[in-house]
């Protein structure tokens, strides 16, 4: 799965602002959306009681994000093109060009669908003074 | 807080024995290869890893991704998101790319891999390379060593627009590799 921010427009315009002495604090351009596989709204269908291996990468420009499967832990099992110690978690954090793979078993549970939610870390993004 | 949620989980799996470079696709999973053969080449050994070979035409083509706003983007041979490509560890990958943007040059970088005696084809403009000039070609060719997950994206030979252009502006691949098992690994 990839995880992407998104800006609306093109790179020169926003430099500009980025570099120009009306933004002494070097505040980044914010995002205009956070992208899954490039799109929104992404659909995935999973069989119940299954393992998966997910291999999850940060393609954005900018923005980490938070990454967590609802009702559901996860078993990181790489990060950044190396094998690592299994370790449970309920979400992870990825930055800019990360890549992290974890096992994730579903539920015995076909009664409700579980959203997958990447949320773009807007605190990281304010101005450093 | 911006927040990009979809429903039910992800359904990536990807062998024990294979590499995959791909490129997200929307709506759908990574495409899945032939197991079989991969298993059979990669057993045989680095010296006779397959060689897989991409044309690439990076240029500008229109992206709404978030179906708010259409803006334009950098894609591969017309399209973005862009193709996928899938290697196994071993194999050499070669890959011609022509920039047809027009107005800017451009270069591949392959982030995440190992480029143990082929640093120059790693890609970064002004870096390990001049950058593409428009109407230019350059062929990347190296032997995929090592890595499990990577990022291909295009490098700005501008080092402003490096600063945040990266992946974004869409030359973005993932590679992802692996014949280590986790178990090896600890």
């Amino acid at each position: 799965m990839t995880f992407s921010d998104w800006y609306h427009e093109q790179m020169k315009t926003l430099m500009e602002a980025f570099m120009a002495k009306s933004n002494p604090t070097g505040a980044e351009p914010v995002p205009d959306a956070a992208l899954m596989n490039e799109t929104q709204n992404l659909q995935i269908k999973v069989e119940p009681g299954k393992t998966y291996h997910i291999r999850m990468v940060n393609i954005g420009a900018f923005a980490g994000q938070y990454v967590w499967f609802e009702g559901h832990k996860m078993r990181i099992v790489e990060v950044d093109g190396v094998y690592v110690k299994e370790a449970e978690a309920d979400v992870v954090y990825i930055t800019a060009a990360q890549r992290v793979s974890v096992l994730l078993t579903t539920k015995n549970d076909t009664d409700a669908n579980f959203a997958v939610v990447g949320s773009m870390d807007t605190v990281s993004r304010k101005p450093v003074l | 807080m911006l927040v990009n949620s979809s429903f039910a989980c992800s359904a990536h799996y990807s062998g024990n024995d294979r590499l995959l470079l791909y490129s997200p696709c929307p709506g759908s999973p990574v495409k899945m290869l032939s197991t079989t053969l991969f298993s059979l080449v990669s057993s045989l050994g680095l010296a006779f890893g397959a060689t897989v070979t991409h044309d690439f035409e990076i240029g500008w083509v229109k992206a709404n991704p978030d179906g708010a706003f259409e803006r334009d983007a950098i894609g591969i041979n017309g399209k973005w998101p862009i193709p996928t490509i899938e290697v196994n560890k071993g194999d050499r990958l070669v890959v011609k790319v022509v920039n047809k943007l027009g107005d800017r040059s451009t270069s591949l970088h392959f982030h995440g891999l190992f480029q143990n005696g082929t640093s120059h084809m790693d890609g970064p403009s002004q870096v390990t390379q001049c950058g593409i000039a428009p109407g230019a070609s350059f062929t990347y060719n190296f032997t995929v060593r090592k890595a499990k997950q990577g990022i291909m994206h295009d490098w700005p030979s501008n080092k402003q627009n490096r600063l945040i252009s990266r992946a974004h502006t869409g030359i973005t691949l993932t590679t992802r590799a692996s014949t280590q098992t986790a178990s090896e690994a600890r």
